[in-house]
């Protein structure tokens, strides 16, 4: 397989995670105005690994992954930690010194892929376009390399397919299309935000089957960005929680779906059940709304909706502790799923 | 024109809102200031004029700026060119303001009309209108004014019937877009006549497009007026009116340009106060543009 | 996109039947006795009499209108006094060199226009943004005629660089190197205002489209940002730069008056101002109809370039 031969640049046996952030911030806005969506995140992913990030919408999912790139949207700024791709840190780095680094080493696919394909370019000349200014390829060899990769996400009469404008194709191709840019300079790293939110359910398998499988033939770590624990629970090795900026449970995904430590995971899971009796439901899985970043709630973000909350969960932020050395940090003063003792507690309440 | 008489300092807390908000705009500030600037000069031109305007001297003819005794030369027929200048504000804030002010009324109340009732008459106005943005620039003014004859009421007749249709539309599209919101809904439920229905819920919100459009449009009105008087349609001489000065002035460019270009130059000066009040008001009501700016 | 132009097409027939009736309703409007305007003051009793059955003036006003569109239809503007020739053989004698002198405008306004524009929009905020929006603001608070008058001043009068006016013939039979040299100021004169406004749009429609996702997708992908600008914003924002365009062409149809008139360029425009001083309402209802009849016809032209730069229209 052409695709899957790794560059002679990329380390055969480097150790230590493809991509790691440490003590991640990010916020918008300067002075007293300033909000901040993402708090001291820190996550890592193992080459070749999946990585799911799972939380409901303005949890600071997409934020966190955008600063990874260097994209956040005018206004946006990384404020503390670390983005360390194999050890070098991109924080600091001028939008030139990224460039090469974007694409190629880590790849994004947008939510929608719609609104993220040019209107105004067919889906070839957008492909192929990094690869001729960027990857030194003639126009031809660009065209064959645009038609295998249409070829590999499954898009039938791919070399047709190239003179096509977005609007020309159906949702679901134009998702594997979006696919195909991201994978074609072989990435290191994967981001996939919310692939298969804008698709209907039987695309939305086939979708996530297809992202799973090139990770496996290219080799790529792949971090899945999602609203929906359903989504992460056939692809994801692990799987890390968000709520409000900050991460409140890490833990294999097997384990997080067998034993839950945080309340806020309880309730996804308790939200997929839910789905599959009523469709409706998935508007708000959970009662009450996420916080509004511009308004933080103190001590622990989830306390109004949590049915476990306590005193010391209204001032006091919780600690991300792996109490039981199972590789499986939560942040909770209650840990109510666990301790049965704590769990008497927040039934006493 | 709201937001020249709101800077007046204000005891309230709502004035003192009003004058932060300007000195934080330095664009707004600078407009107002030139606005405010020439509207002072206009109103005491009787006392602020060093010479009669229409005082002609055969013997003072093209003197050239801080030559003597006249401080920006004179003209053709030797009358002082400042002077005329500032007579001359007058009606350069008549030609600017008052047609903006009958257009926006007019064509409001046609574009209100027919936004609200719909139907035939709807589809009437805005067939009239298409006919009329079918017209380039100041064409259909041009041909209204010769028309008519030259004159100053007949080049404000011109200007207010070439500036109705973007009120007209404007406000017009405001009206479709509130026109089925809830709240007019309700209030028709409870039995409220339609007069009552237009004033009360959809004036309130048509006023601020129609303000920001009425200034940006002052600050045209300001290059359309003196355009056509330099096409000899406006005021007739000797009237002290600038585009018809530098008309005047033209065939004197070449020995005695200054008679030309300082009327200009005023104009130039009137335009960028208008446009850059115009600018802010727009930004006020419509923050993408500055979101832009940032 | 056959079908569209059709449709289109079709559109504009109604409002090309309400420009003559406007322009023909320009001559009602006329205070006291036509005949006097339409003669001149000089004219005897007889001939007026003789012009007002010749236009059927005794008719009822619908008739008039009938009688104005027959005439029309086989080219008949009427008769300028001023030129003592039918108006329709004044305007097409001159309609090449007003034509000559818009496209050029266009042309200059469009790409210098543009250019400006995105080379704001490049570093938006940055000095050079500031300093466009300042030159935006005063192109576009200046007359044209008064700019005109500026640029003859120091490039014709003091700088002696080049001609003033004067120009006799615009076929360019006194050579390619004297027509440019002519038709340089009030090229730019012309330019000025519509420059100032497409540059400002081109600004910030490439603002609006630079939060896109799709931008985002290509800047993921490593794409340089003069390449976004270029090759992703630009052409997505060229549709409303487009529109205003065309919009500018009937400012400059319009200004050629202004213009043509500074310059003594021997076009419509200068035809019109002549007929101004001397009340030719003929040759000044015939001006306004030909030029209004072409800023439709271009408008239409807009409309196809329009949906070729969208191909969601183009297909649709």
């Amino acid at each position: 397989m052409i695709l899957a031969q790794s560059s002679p640049l990329r380390p055969i046996s480097a150790n230590g995670p493809v991509l790691e952030l440490k003590n991640l911030g990010v916020a918008y806005g300067r002075g007293a105005a300033s909000v901040q969506v993402v708090h001291d995140v820190s996550l890592a992913v193992e080459r070749g690994e999946a990585l799911g990030i799972v939380g409901e919408s303005g949890c600071g999912k997409s934020q966190t992954m955008l600063a990874a790139l260097g994209l956040l949207p005018r206004g946006g700024r990384i404020t503390s930690g670390q983005v360390l791709l194999e050890g070098q840190d991109l924080v600091g780095r001028s939008p030139r010194q990224m460039r090469p680094v974007r694409g190629r080493e880590i790849a994004l696919i947008s939510q929608d892929a719609l609104t993220s394909l040019n209107p105004a370019m067919t889906i070839g000349k957008q492909m192929a376009e990094p690869m001729i200014h960027y990857g030194g390829m003639s126009r031809s060899a660009a065209r064959q390399r645009c038609t295998e990769l249409l070829d590999l996400v499954g898009i039938p009469g791919a070399a047709a397919r190239l003179a096509s404008y977005p609007h020309e194709l159906s949702g679901g191709m134009r998702q594997r299309a979006l696919i195909a840019m991201a994978i074609s300079a072989n990435p290191k790293v994967l981001i996939a935000d919310e692939p298969t939110t804008a698709l209907d359910v039987t695309t939305q398998s086939q979708i996530l089957r297809l992202i799973d499988s090139l990770r496996k033939e290219l080799g790529m770590a792949l971090i899945l960005i999602t609203h929906d624990l359903g989504v992460v629970a056939g692809v994801a090795d692990r799987v890390a929680v968000l709520y409000a900026g900050r991460v409140v449970e890490t833990a294999e995904t097997e384990t997080l779906f067998a034993a839950p430590r945080h309340p806020y995971t309880k309730a996804l899971l308790d939200s997929i059940a839910r789905i599959e009796d009523d469709v409706a439901e998935r508007l708000n899985p959970i009662p009450g709304l996420p916080p509004d970043p511009r308004n933080p709630v103190s001590g622990c973000a989830f306390h109004p909706r949590c049915e476990y909350s306590r005193e010391i969960c209204r001032n006091a932020l919780p600690i991300l502790e792996d109490g039981t050395g199972a590789q499986h940090p939560v942040r909770c003063h209650v840990d109510p799923f666990v301790s049965s003792s704590l769990r008497a507690v927040g039934g006493a309440r | 024109m709201a937001a020249i008489t709101q800077t007046a300092p204000a005891t309230n807390s709502f004035g003192r809102t009003v004058v932060r908000h300007v000195l934080s705009n330095p664009s707004l500030a600078v407009g107002l200031a030139i606005i405010a600037a020439i509207v002072v000069l206009a109103i005491f031109a009787d006392w602020i004029a060093p010479f009669d305007p229409l005082h002609v001297d055969p013997l003072a003819r093209y003197q050239r700026p801080l030559s003597g005794w006249h401080v920006l030369g004179t003209d053709e027929l030797g009358r002082d060119i400042l002077s005329r200048l500032i007579y001359g504000a007058r009606f350069a804030l008549l030609v600017a303001i008052l047609p903006t002010v009958i257009a926006l009324l007019i064509g409001g109340a046609i574009g209100l009309s027919a936004g609200y009732v719909g139907g035939l008459w709807d589809s009437v106005v805005m067939r009239v209108f298409d006919v009329m943005f079918a017209f380039p620039g100041i064409l259909l003014a041009l041909g209204i004014s010769a028309a008519l004859g030259p004159g100053l009421s007949s080049m404000i007749i011109a200007m207010v019937v070439v500036t109705i249709p973007a009120f007209g539309r404007i406000v017009r599209g405001v009206v479709l877009g509130i026109k089925e919101e809830l709240y007019v809904e309700a209030a028709r439920t409870l039995g409220y006549s339609h007069t009552r229905i237009a004033l009360r819920h959809i004036l309130p919100n048509v006023l601020g497009p129609a303000v920001v459009y009425g200034t940006l449009q002052t600050g045209r009105n300001v290059i359309l007026s003196a355009s056509l008087s330099f096409l000899g349609l406006g005021p007739q001489p000797p009237t002290p009116e600038w585009g018809q000065m530098l008309s005047s002035g033209r065939t004197a460019i070449a020995t005695a340009a200054h008679v030309a270009t300082i009327p200009g130059l005023a104009i130039v000066l009137l335009a960028v106060g208008f446009n850059l009040i115009g600018d802010a008001a727009r930004d006020m009501l419509d923050p993408r543009f500055t979101k832009d700016r940032s | 996109m056959l079908s569209f132009i059709f449709n289109r097409g079709l559109q504009i027939v109604p409002v090309i039947i309400g420009v003559t009736l406007a322009t023909f309703l320009l001559a009602q409007i006329i205070p006291g006795d036509p005949a006097d305007v339409l003669l001149g003051s000089m004219a005897s009793e007889e001939a007026r009499q003789q012009l007002r059955v010749a236009l059927g003036l005794n008719e009822p006003i619908y008739v008039q209108y009938a009688i104005y569109l027959k005439n029309l239809l086989q080219g008949d503007l009427g008769q300028s006094f001023t030129f003592a020739q039918p108006v329709t053989q004044v305007i097409v004698e001159r309609l090449f060199n007003t034509s000559l002198l818009a496209v050029a405008a266009i042309l200059l306004a469009s790409v210098a226009g543009v250019a400006a524009g995105t080379w704001a929009a490049l570093r938006p905020g940055s000095v050079r943004d500031q300093g466009l929006s300042v030159i935006v603001l005063f192109f576009n608070s200046m007359p044209s005629f008064w700019l005109g008058l500026v640029l003859i001043l120091i490039f014709g009068l003091h700088l002696r660089l080049l001609p003033i006016g004067g120009m006799q013939d615009a076929t360019g039979s006194s050579g390619i190197g004297s027509l440019v040299a002519h038709m340089a100021l009030p090229t730019i004169t012309l330019a000025a205002w519509s420059l100032a406004v497409i540059a400002r749009m081109t600004r910030s429609s490439i603002l609006d489209v630079i939060n896109s996702d799709y931008i985002r997708t290509a800047r993921s992908r490593g794409v340089s940002e003069v390449r976004i600008v270029l090759c992703h914003a630009l052409p997505n924002a060229m549709p409303s730069v487009i529109t205003v365009i065309g919009m500018q062409m009937g400012f400059l149809l319009s200004g050629a008056v202004l213009t043509e008139t500074v310059f003594s360029w021997p076009g419509i425009g200068l035809a019109m101002y002549q007929a101004i001083s001397t009340r030719d309402i003929p040759l000044i209802q015939g001006g306004i109809l030909v030029l209004a009849v072409a800023f439709v016809l271009i408008n239409f032209a807009v409309d196809i370039l329009y949906a070729y730069f969208n191909p969601k229209i183009k297909l649709g």
